[in-house]
Parts: C-alpha cells; sequence; structure tokens
C-alpha cells in the first residue's frame, strides 16, 4: 500500500515537472518553426478577432469577405525572426488589394503587396514574408489589415471575397 | 482504523498536489506575465488554477479537521 501511495506521489510530482517543459517545448520547437491555421469560426491561439463582424461571415471552412478592409489579431513572439503569413482565397468582385501591417497605435497600417502569388483551381495563394521586429505589438499581440477592394469593371451588389485558408508561421 | 489510513494517505496525496499544482501555477503566471502568449497561447491557466484552488481548500479543511 505504502509502495502505491509513493508511485502516486511521484506521479504527480511528475506530472507537474513535465508540464512546464512541454510549454517549454511547444514555444521553442525543434524545427524551429510555429505553424498555425486559421479556424474562423472561432477563436485560434494565434489568429483571433477577426471582423469587424458585419463585413465577415464565418463559418467553419472559410470565411466570406463581403466588405473590406478587415482585421485580425495575431500574436508575434519576440524569439522569432520572421512572420510568413499564407492566405489562399477566391475573388468574387472585390480583390485582395495587401496586407497590412500594424505600425503604430491606432489606425496605422503599411500595405504590403504579396511576395509570392500563385494560382490553382481557380484560388489564389498570397504570401507576405515580414520581420516580426516591423510588427507593432501590445504584450506581443499585433492587428493585421486585409485591404479588400472592389475589383474593376465588376458591378454586383453580391460581391465578396472567399477566404479558404490562412496559416502564420513564425521562424527564427 | 483502515479507513482512517486511507484519509491520511489521500490528504498526503492532496497535500502533494496542491503544492505541484500551486507552484506550477505561479511559475508558469509569471512567466505569461512577462512573455505574453508564452503560456496562454497553449494551455488556459485557469485550468490550473482551479486544480489549485480545490486541492488547497481540501487541504485546509483537513488541516482545520485535524
Amino acid at each position: 500500500m505504502k509502495k502505491i501511495e509513493k508511485i502516486f506521489h511521484y506521479l504527480i510530482i511528475a506530472i507537474f515537472v513535465v508540464f512546464p517543459l512541454y510549454i517549454l517545448v511547444r514555444n521553442f520547437p525543434l524545427s524551429g518553426t510555429i505553424s498555425q491555421s486559421a479556424n474562423f469560426s472561432e477563436n485560434s491561439p494565434f489568429i483571433f478577432d477577426i471582423g469587424p463582424d458585419p463585413r465577415v461571415i464565418k463559418g467553419p471552412d472559410a470565411l466570406v469577405i463581403l466588405e473590406g478592409p478587415i482585421y485580425f489579431d495575431t500574436r508575434v513572439m519576440p524569439f522569432f525572426n520572421e512572420v510568413r503569413i499564407s492566405i489562399t482565397y477566391q475573388q468574387r468582385g472585390l480583390k485582395l488589394e495587401g496586407l497590412g501591417r500594424q505600425t503604430g497605435q491606432g489606425f496605422s497600417y503599411e500595405v504590403l503587396k504579396p511576395a509570392l502569388l500563385s494560382e490553382e483551381n481557380g484560388w489564389i495563394t498570397a504570401e507576405w514574408d515580414i520581420r516580426s521586429d516591423n510588427f507593432y505589438t501590445e504584450r506581443n499581440v499585433t492587428r493585421v489589415l486585409l485591404d479588400i477592394m472592389d475589383e474593376a469593371g465588376i458591378f454586383s451588389e453580391r460581391k465578396h471575397l472567399i477566404l479558404k485558408s490562412m496559416t502564420i508561421t513564425q521562424k527564427k | 482504523m483502515k479507513t482512517y489510513q486511507l484519509e491520511e494517505k489521500l490528504f498526503h496525496l492532496n497535500s502533494t498536489l496542491f503544492k505541484s499544482s500551486a507552484t506550477v501555477f505561479a511559475l508558469l503566471f509569471i512567466v505569461e506575465y512577462f512573455i505574453p502568449g508564452f503560456v496562454s497561447s497553449w494551455f488556459n491557466l485557469l485550468y490550473l488554477l482551479i486544480i489549485a484552488l480545490i486541492s488547497g481548500i481540501l487541504h485546509v479543511l483537513n488541516e482545520l479537521h485535524d
């Protein structure tokens, strides 16, 4: 009985020793990169508060943007040097002009054109590589703007843009 | 007699649980305060706080009972 008690005793201690190590490994993965995809219907630790709500329709697999610009918050950890934001979308009357990095408090953004643009089966993938110290952050959180405009020559009341996926990768 | 022994053993286990969870909670809370997102990106510290609180309350009640 005493042996079992000791095992339980050490088991509890082991759990609480391993747990902070697990948090440490999650923050400093061996691969040197942390990658997270957005779940548009709920907040995820690195991509959250997508909105404003009247301009977007949130679904589990996609985000329908009815009007631009839209914003989301992302966490930029100080021990990573570079942030890659990758967005796959389809334009239906609205066009993604660029991605704005917050440069200061309030509404101050610098809109950047994608570094890489590719198209497959009607879906466009745009990628931005931004140095993490170029972001203005408050408690390691920065706001990102998606600059969305009307596509020239398209006149429709049902203009929208579908975001299929958004992935944020932080690397050293 | 046996029930008393079992109670005492559970009290010791709860005491270990309380000390471990409270220590780890305090440690992670301090880390989270200085590096926001370090812990909260992966784990909700509230769960650990609940474990520490419940085991702490049981620990105090046991001490009072003795």
